[in-house]
C-alpha cells in the first residue's frame, strides 16, 4: 500500500516520487511498484530479476539505520540514501557489501542498476578513481 | 524550543541507550520559523544496533508529541561520528550526555 508521505522514516513525499519518476524512466526498468510508502520493487530488463529498493532521505546513513531497515525489510536488495546532498559511513558501505546490499545515493543508484552485481557498483573520476559519497568533513 | 527540547528529554530520556550523546542541529537552532527539529544521537559501538534504533524511534515519538514539531533523527556509532565529524560539520549543539 501506498500512503504517499506517511511513514516512519519521516521519508518525504516529494523524495518518493523523485526516486518513483527516476525509476520508471529508467532505461534498465520495465516495472515498478511500490508498498508501505517507501519500498519500490523493480523489474530489471537484462537481468530478468526483481529488486527491491528502500527509499531513504537521510543526512548521513550509518550503520544502526541499515541494520534496522533490513531487520524490517529483510528481502531489501538496494537502499538507496537520499540525492548527492546526503552521505553514508564507510562502517555502513562496508556492512552492505558484505550483506551483497546496494548502499547508494541517487546518482550511484541509476548506475547500479545496470549492473548484474549491483551491489559493487562504484562511480569513478576522470581519473579512475573510485568516488564513495561518505559523509567525511 | 531549544530549553523546550532539553526539559521535555529529561522525561523520556532512559528510553534510549545509556551513554548516548544528543545534539540538536538544523534551523531550529536558529530560527523560529523552522520545519523540523533535528537530532543527532551518538551511541555506543556496542550496543544492539536494531534496539537501540528502536528506542530512539520511540523516544522522538514522545518528544514529537510533548514539542509539537516533527523530529527528524541521525543515528551515527561514536567511531562513525569520529569519523564523519558531524557535529562539528553541522555545528551541532549538546543537549544531552
Amino acid at each position: 500500500m501506498s500512503n504517499n508521505g506517511q511513514n516512519n522514516y519521516n521519508v518525504s513525499y516529494s523524495v518518493i516520487t523523485w526516486l518513483e519518476r527516476a525509476l520508471k524512466t529508467h532505461k534498465n526498468i520495465s516495472s515498478v511498484s511500490r508498498y508501505d510508502d517507501i519500498v519500490f520493487e523493480v523489474t530489471r530488463t537484462d537481468q530478468d530479476d526483481k529488486l527491491t529498493i528502500f527509499c531513504a532521505d537521510e543526512y548521513v546513513g550509518g550503520v544502526t539505520f541499515v541494520q534496522h531497515v533490513l531487520s524490517e525489510y529483510p528481502n531489501c536488495n538496494i537502499i538507496s540514501i537520499g540525492g548527492g546532498w546526503n552521505g553514508y559511513t564507510s562502517e555502513a558501505k562496508e556492512f552492505c557489501l558484505a550483506a551483497k546490499i546496494g548502499l547508494f545515493v541517487s546518482d550511484e543508484l541509476m548506475g547500479a542498476l545496470y549492473k548484474d552485481k549491483y551491489w559493487n557498483h562504484v562511480q569513478k573520476d576522470h581519473k579512475g578513481k573510485p568516488i564513495f559519497y561518505y559523509r567525511n568533513t | 524550543m531549544f530549553k523546550k527540547i532539553i526539559r521535555v528529554s529529561q522525561s523520556f530520556i532512559t528510553e534510549i541507550p545509556e551513554s548516548t550523546f544528543v545534539y540538536v542541529f538544523g534551523s531550529s537552532l536558529y530560527t523560529e520559523d523552522f520545519n523540523d527539529i533535528d537530532l543527532l544521537f551518538v551511541i555506543p559501538d556496542t550496543v544492539n544496533k536494531v534496539l537501540s534504533y528502536e528506542a530512539i524511534r520511540k523516544f522522538c515519538k514522545h518528544l514529537e508529541e510533548n514539542v509539537g514539531s516533527v523530529i527528524d533523527f541521525t543515528i551515527l556509532t561514536n567511531s562513525e561520528e569520529q569519523e564523519v565529524g558531524f557535529v562539528e560539520q553541522v555545528q551541532a549543539l549538546l543537549v544531552y550526555s
